[in-house]
């Protein structure tokens, strides 16, 4: 009798890339803050939403 | 306890949505300044947090995703936070739904936040409950 568990490993989700690419990004920015940086020094690397945008169309 | 909130565009990895990927944005809070496991509890971040989703939400077709790291093994609590927070301070114009995304044997909270007058609405919960499907679900 073979008593050998089958251990079924958890799928990856469809969308695994983007919520990795949104975890990767997550810890970047976390990471630069930490180390004294500033959110405005990632302007150009992360599409920043500019709050500003809510009121444009108001 | 000082804090950045951001929200950050990610159309760029939407292109299977052509008709909603321009509003899809992440939300993340960061700490600044302070230890939030030694502060007592302050009841503004909640209603900051409210007022900066009600102004992002004055764009109807907005949406929001945010995702609860678990590499500090606090991800159940940060979760908690953002439910409480939500069913406190949502005015029924928000409807939110959760997932539970699994990546290389790593499960990650996330959660989306749409306008309930969205004009993309059920194309939207469709996408997300997609995303959050298992790649080989039927």
């Amino acid at each position: 009798m073979n008593t050998q568990q089958n251990h079924k490993k958890p799928l990856n989700s469809k969308g695994a890339a983007i919520f990795k690419k949104m975890l990767e990004d997550k810890r970047a920015i976390h990471e630069h803050l930490q180390n004294g940086g500033k959110l405005t020094d990632l302007k150009d690397k992360y599409n920043f939403l500019d709050p500003l945008s809510f009121y444009k169309n108001k | 306890m000082a804090y950045h909130a951001y929200f950050i565009g990610y159309g760029y990895m939407f292109e299977d949505y052509p008709l909603i990927k321009d509003n899809i944005y992440t939300f993340n809070l960061e700490v600044v300044s302070g230890n939030p496991h030694k502060s007592v509890y302050d009841e503004r971040i909640g209603l900051t947090i409210s007022e900066i989703f009600h102004s992002f939400f004055t764009i109807q077709n907005n949406v929001a995703i945010y995702i609860c790291d678990s590499a500090d093994k606090r991800h159940l609590a940060r979760k908690r936070k953002f439910d409480l927070w939500f069913w406190k301070y949502n005015d029924n114009c928000m409807i939110k739904e959760d997932g539970l995304a699994v990546i290389e044997d790593t499960e990650i909270y996330d959660t989306l936040l749409v306008h309930k007058k969205n004009e993309y609405l059920e194309l939207i919960l469709h996408a997300f409950r997609d995303l959050n499907a298992r790649a080989d679900d039927k």
